[in-house]
């Protein structure tokens, strides 16, 4: 489980590069004071304006003396006062506003016994209006993140809501795949299997997606630890000779990965 | 690599074969790395790419497999002399099969 947990967040930081290469807002302007939703612009330049202000916040807390002064500059996170400008966008049909949303409810202030039903409703509208988002894996990866804040079952749930709204292989099988990642980590032997069932339909069903590419791969990396069948790969020596580790099956084999340096 | 040398001389009559997979040595420093340490066994070269040792999920250098007769993964670890008594005890077990 582990394994597949780690993996399954690499792949996802490696997809979840954010575009942040837009106008920049000087962020005297922001705060819902000064922000009609003209004045928002889209979801990256927002998201640029958010940290700037936040570098600068960061700054005001360093030479804030005391502990009053401390107290009210945290009370000024930019977070609370950009929130309103996030919903806007959200409002307006921007997902990646619910889920930036989601990633900032702690800066927001809210309390950690509160997190969570804060948090279901924004899974819940993300779940109902962008299951067909190309970055559905950074919401699987969030989700992943706030699974103790989350009452029981919710995880499950979210899955299933995507799987009925998705229309993309690759989104279903993201949810089945985040569905067994959780199922795996029960220890119920009913559970068990059904994580097995739905790791099998994305290996069949959805062969094509990355979810059953990943599942291959972490298959292979299983099969190299003691008491696995070590998985064949074609090797090139610098001098151009070609070779497989089968090529050697009925020999003793000794492998060394090994670097000069 | 000297264990390795003597490693490979012990056993030049034994179904045995060492691969090695070069990660992270630009080729240059790879041949002399070869040339210097006398590296006369298979050895494949990845380049900067390392789709071998990702399919092995090698996370330390050096990752030693010792990998039987028939394809199973019997000992994994980082010390190459830990591999010695593996190796010999699956090419006596060899041995002794196929005297019967």
């Amino acid at each position: 489980m582990k394994a597949t947990t780690v993996l399954f967040s690499a792949l996802l930081l490696g997809g979840a590069a954010v575009t942040t290469q837009a106008s920049h807002l000087s962020a005297a302007l922001i705060g819902p004071v000064n922000l009609g939703a003209a004045g928002i612009g889209d979801f990256d330049s927002l998201t640029e304006a958010y940290e700037t202000s936040l570098e600068e916040w960061r700054t005001k807390l360093r030479e804030a003396k005391g502990l009053k002064e401390r107290k009210k500059v945290r009370k000024s996170h930019p977070a609370i006062l950009m929130w309103p400008s996030f919903e806007t966008l959200a409002e307006q049909g921007e997902g990646r506003a619910l889920l930036w949303m989601i990633q900032h409810v702690k800066d927001k202030g809210v309390k950690r016994k509160q997190r969570g039903p804060v948090l279901e409703p924004l899974y819940d509208r993300l779940a109902a209006q962008h299951a067909d988002a190309e970055w559905l894996g950074e919401v699987f990866e969030q989700l992943e993140k706030d699974a103790r804040l989350l009452s029981d079952g919710y995880q499950l749930r979210y899955c299933d809501a995507v799987l009925a709204k998705a229309k993309t292989d690759e989104n279903q099988a993201a949810a089945l795949f985040h569905a067994s990642g959780v199922l795996q980590a029960s220890d119920s032997e009913e559970d068990q299997k059904r994580a097995a069932e739905m790791r099998a339909r994305i290996e069949s069903k959805y062969a094509e997606t990355s979810w059953a590419e990943l599942l291959r791969s972490i298959k292979e990396r299983e099969q190299s630890q003691v008491g696995g069948t070590a998985p064949d790969f074609e090797g090139r020596t610098i001098d151009g000779f070609e070779f497989k580790l089968s090529d050697y099956r009925g020999k003793v084999v000794l492998l060394d990965f090994y670097g000069f340096w | 690599m000297p264990h390795l040398q003597e490693l490979v001389k012990l056993h030049k009559d034994d179904p045995f074969v060492l691969i090695g997979v070069n990660t992270g040595d630009g080729e240059e420093a790879y041949r002399e790395g070869l040339e210097k340490f006398g590296v006369t066994w298979l050895s494949a070269y990845q380049g900067d790419s390392t789709p071998i040792a990702d399919k092995y999920a090698v996370a330390g250098y050096p990752t030693y497999l010792v990998i039987d007769a028939e394809g199973k993964v019997v000992h994994r670890g980082h010390s190459g002399n830990a591999c010695d008594p593996v190796i010999a005890d699956l090419l006596e077990k060899m041995k002794k099969k196929g005297a019967e």
